[in-house]
């Protein structure tokens, strides 16, 4: 869970409790809503937490 | 495996013998993830964005296949045998720059990640009841040691 809260702090520049929030809501729920962006820069942080071995995916907006 | 001195630009850990083996065996384990393993999107890109799916585990596998090099140089230089040591000597040592710490946290991931996808991403309950079959049970070892590892590498960047 740490690795989880570490990863989110890299790729996204958070806070460690922003990045703890996120973490919990994953282990509770097994999933989180990082974020709301333009196509490509999801793509990137998709692309980004792939990488560091994180479960990522990216859908269209509603 | 601990944190023994803390330099400006690297971290010294200290290691027994048998956790300096075992780390050499499962970075030799690299990579594990399969380059296929991860979409980028569950229902589907847009028109026009069909290929970035392929170009996607493509990249994944060239970045795999760049760290597997590294890997192999990490463990032939800093988890090296010493052969210098005295067979009284338990402890050895190794330096990670402070740049890599996050390289080697994704190396000991990928092979952590990658060894549960293997054994067919069974739950925390499954997991219990694996482990009560010895054929299955080096995977869940390596596992272990790779989140263990994980574990000090963090506490050892203070995360």
């Amino acid at each position: 869970m740490d690795y989880v809260t570490h990863v989110l702090q890299k790729v996204f520049g958070w806070s460690r409790e922003k990045a703890e929030k996120h973490m919990l809501e994953i282990h509770t729920k097994g999933k989180s809503l990082l974020t709301r962006e333009a196509f490509e820069q999801a793509e990137h942080h998709v692309h980004q937490l792939q990488q560091f071995g994180l479960h990522a995916t990216m859908e269209r907006g509603e | 495996m601990k944190l023994v001195e803390r330099r400006k630009t690297a971290l010294v850990f200290e290691l027994r013998e048998w956790e300096r083996r075992v780390l050499r065996t499962v970075l030799g384990l690299y990579p594990q993830i399969p380059p296929d393993n991860f979409m980028i999107s569950k229902s589907g890109l847009p028109a026009g964005k069909a290929d970035e799916q392929k170009l996607h585990h493509e990249l994944f596998a060239e970045t795999q296949g760049g760290n597997r090099k590294l890997v192999q140089q990490f463990i032939r230089e800093a988890l090296a045998d010493d052969t210098s040591a005295s067979p009284h000597q338990p402890l050895s040592r190794f330096t990670l720059e402070r740049a890599r710490v996050d390289w080697l946290l994704q190396v000991l991931n990928d092979v952590r990640v990658g060894s549960w996808v293997k054994l067919g991403r069974p739950d925390e309950a499954t997991l219990r009841k694996l482990a009560r079959q010895p054929d299955v049970l080096p995977q869940l070892e390596v596992m272990e040691f790779c989140a263990y590892a994980q574990m000090v590498l963090l506490d050892a960047v203070g995360s």
